[in-house]
């Protein structure tokens, strides 16, 4: 008997004592046009809450200002271009924003052209949904041959202008990425030392999740799942950019998003491509920019591409192809071992 | 040819140890045939008769029996030489191995159904030392010590439990 | 010696020592439950084949997987949320008997051949998905 009551009492000394707390935040906001997911460790609830809400605030403020088909700045900022009238009293943010998606557009020779607006526009792209249109050759003809480049913008001060009234400057594969840069420049004003923000798909991290470093999943291009895995050590970052997002098909065809402004057609064949990006002030930005030169390259070009660029860490994956630089092989760990050997790993670079 | 008769002396303690080893060999048998909730998870009734032969004869005798059992057994399944056997015998090993200790303790205060619970314990760490480090080595292992430790601790004391009948029973005839 | 303990143990049945033990064991089992079980519901299952992890899945898919092994072909499936093994070519069945899991810390095992199912959750295989 007294043995009994001895065991009531550790046992229930035992359950009294509470389990581990997880001290992981995580909101989930839509916002920029889609998803935003921030998870933040080891702060308290109200800490991580007071950041977010400032990083919400600045997404909000992003969309106002750079969006690239609703009212923004930016929408102002093309108009007068069309008009052949000077933009004035742009904000150092607009200005610094054009000027250094400029430099990548020149390192990238162009494949990454954030002024391309017209045509990505013709290709419907310009909407939050987009309804299949049947090609018309020669009109596409037209709008890659007025060669639209943020070459022809010209800044002057807080004015903006260009010798191209056909320039449409589109902030897509940037703003993601900028506001990614923003986001975690904000978080560590608010001394977070541990968060990992995925805006859109598009991720940077900071800090580790506890004592294990931020593990992010790779989407499977054709798949609803993870197709692989990788740490996301601090301020490392990665984009990817694929055809299974933003695309409609027509006649069997698919049209993705992501359109090479050299034929004015979307790429073909390609199903994604990722960079990873190490620590840099603007990681973020890089990891959603120079996707694209990739996604749009030619296959034979891919080296050149990636180290005009300086982009080390790069997965692609293709029609009957998975291609990886070694470092990136090196990273990753798939999750569906069939995909790896299905699609035999290329390793470039 | 002149013909060749072996002569097997036995004496009256190997035919002791045969019998318990015939029943304890019966009894996991038995065992084997009874469905289980998990694999790995069994009430080891055969280890009432290694309990017993310890009180009644002696360790050595016990250690016989017990090794005997799972050699016979694993034979006669087909099993001899399996993963299932080596777990077995591990399992055994160990078991044995913490007996050989616990009973050098004074016996007033340890009973049968101490001895027997202190013996599942190590029959099941003994077991799942050997899945972690051969069989699947993988610390996902450990997600089973729960579940292995509850039946390790209800089965050891329902067959210490036995036990103690049992030389109860024998001794006051 | 061992003579001096049958007497002896026909005093009681249980003695200071075995109270001891069982508590200890309690104790132990209290602590094996919060270390080493968890009770939500799982997200992902991994597969271990021939001692290392052969892949991580989503328990969100219908999909069966074959490996075969030493002992012949095993075959997991995964649906609607659970994973089991749907066959396998060992003597005793156990795996196979097991049924489905998914609860996150749960495990199959077939030893024979050599391969394991777990479920994974709240160590999901990663923190965020990169699209």
């Amino acid at each position: 008997m007294r043995f009994i009551k001895f065991f009531l009492i550790v046992f229930t000394l035992c359950f009294l004592q509470s389990c581990s707390q997880t001290s992981l935040y995580q909101s989930k906001h839509y916002i920029f046009g889609t998803v935003l997911d921030i998870s933040i460790y080891g702060e308290s609830d109200k800490k991580a809450e007071e950041a977010t809400q400032v990083v919400l605030k600045e997404f909000t403020r992003l969309h106002n200002s750079l969006h690239a088909w609703k009212k923004s700045d930016l929408t102002d900022l093309n108009e007068s271009i069309a008009k052949k009238k000077s933009y004035r009293n742009a904000s150092a943010e607009l200005i610094e924003i054009i000027k250094e998606a400029r430099l990548l557009e020149d390192a990238s020779h162009h494949l990454f052209n954030p002024a391309i607006g017209e045509l990505i526009d013709y290709w419907g792209f310009h909407q939050d949904e987009f309804n299949p249109i049947h090609p018309d050759q020669s009109k596409i003809k037209v709008l890659v041959e007025r060669y639209p480049s943020l070459d022809q913008v010209l800044i002057s001060g807080s004015t903006i202008s260009s010798t191209n009234p056909h320039v449409k400057i589109d902030l897509g594969g940037y703003a993601k990425g900028y506001a990614l840069d923003r986001a975690s420049k904000i978080l560590r004003d608010h001394h977070i030392k541990n968060a990992l923000i995925n805006i859109g798909g598009n991720i940077i991290a900071i800090g580790q999740h506890g004592n294990k470093p931020w593990r992010v999943g790779i989407q499977d291009p054709r798949g609803s799942q993870a197709i692989a895995k990788l740490d996301l050590l601090d301020g490392w970052a990665i984009g990817t950019s694929g055809d299974y997002q933003r695309y409609f098909m027509s006649d069997g065809i698919r049209y993705c998003h992501v359109i090479d402004p050299f034929t004015g057609f979307p790429v073909q064949g390609v199903y994604s491509v990722t960079v990873l990006i190490e620590p840099a002030q603007n990681a973020g930005t890089l990891s959603d920019v120079l996707s694209k030169p990739l996604f749009i390259g030619k296959r034979e070009a891919r080296q050149a591409i990636a180290e005009k660029l300086n982009i080390r860490h790069y997965l692609i994956i293709e029609d009957k192809a998975i291609s990886a630089t070694q470092s990136m092989a090196d990273r990753i760990q798939f999750l569906d071992v069939h995909a790896q050997k299905k699609n035999h790993l290329e390793i470039t670079g | 040819m002149t013909h060749s008769i072996i002569k097997i002396k036995t004496t009256l303690l190997d035919h002791q140890i045969a019998q318990l080893s015939a029943i304890a060999i019966g009894l996991s048998l038995i065992e084997s045939v009874l469905p289980s909730p998990m694999p790995g998870v069994k009430p080891g009734i055969a280890n009432i008769i290694t309990l017993y032969t310890i009180y009644q004869f002696n360790f050595k005798t016990a250690m016989w029996v017990s090794v005997l059992r799972v050699f016979a057994t694993s034979l006669i399944l087909g099993q001899f030489l399996s993963p299932t056997f080596m777990l077995s015998l591990v399992g055994s090993i160990l078991s044995l191995l913490t007996l050989y200790f616990a009973i050098k303790l004074p016996s007033k205060f340890l009973s049968p159904v101490g001895l027997s619970v202190l013996s599942s314990f190590a029959h099941i760490a003994g077991q799942l030392f050997l899945v972690r480090i051969w069989l699947i080595p993988h610390p996902s292992i450990y997600s089973l010590i729960p579940i292995y430790s509850v039946a390790a601790l209800l089965f050891g004391f329902i067959n210490g439990w036995i036990t103690y009948h049992l030389l109860k029973r024998h001794n006051s005839i | 010696m061992l003579r001096k303990k049958i007497t002896l143990k026909l005093q009681a049945k249980f003695l200071i020592g075995d109270s001891l033990i069982i508590l200890i064991s309690l104790i132990f089992i209290v602590f094996a439950f919060k270390t080493f079980w968890f009770f939500e519901t799982g997200s992902v299952v991994q597969v271990n084949f021939q001692g290392k992890t052969y892949g991580n899945f989503s328990l969100f898919q219908n999909k069966k997987i074959n490996l075969i092994g030493k002992e012949g072909e095993s075959i997991i499936e995964i649906k609607e949320g659970r994973a089991r093994f749907k066959s396998a070519p060992c003597k005793n069945q156990y795996c196979v008997q097991q049924g489905w899991i998914h609860l996150t810390g749960q495990i199959l095992i077939c030893i024979p051949n050599e391969v394991s199912i777990e479920i994974l959750g709240k160590s999901k295989a990663y923190d965020s998905l990169n699209y």
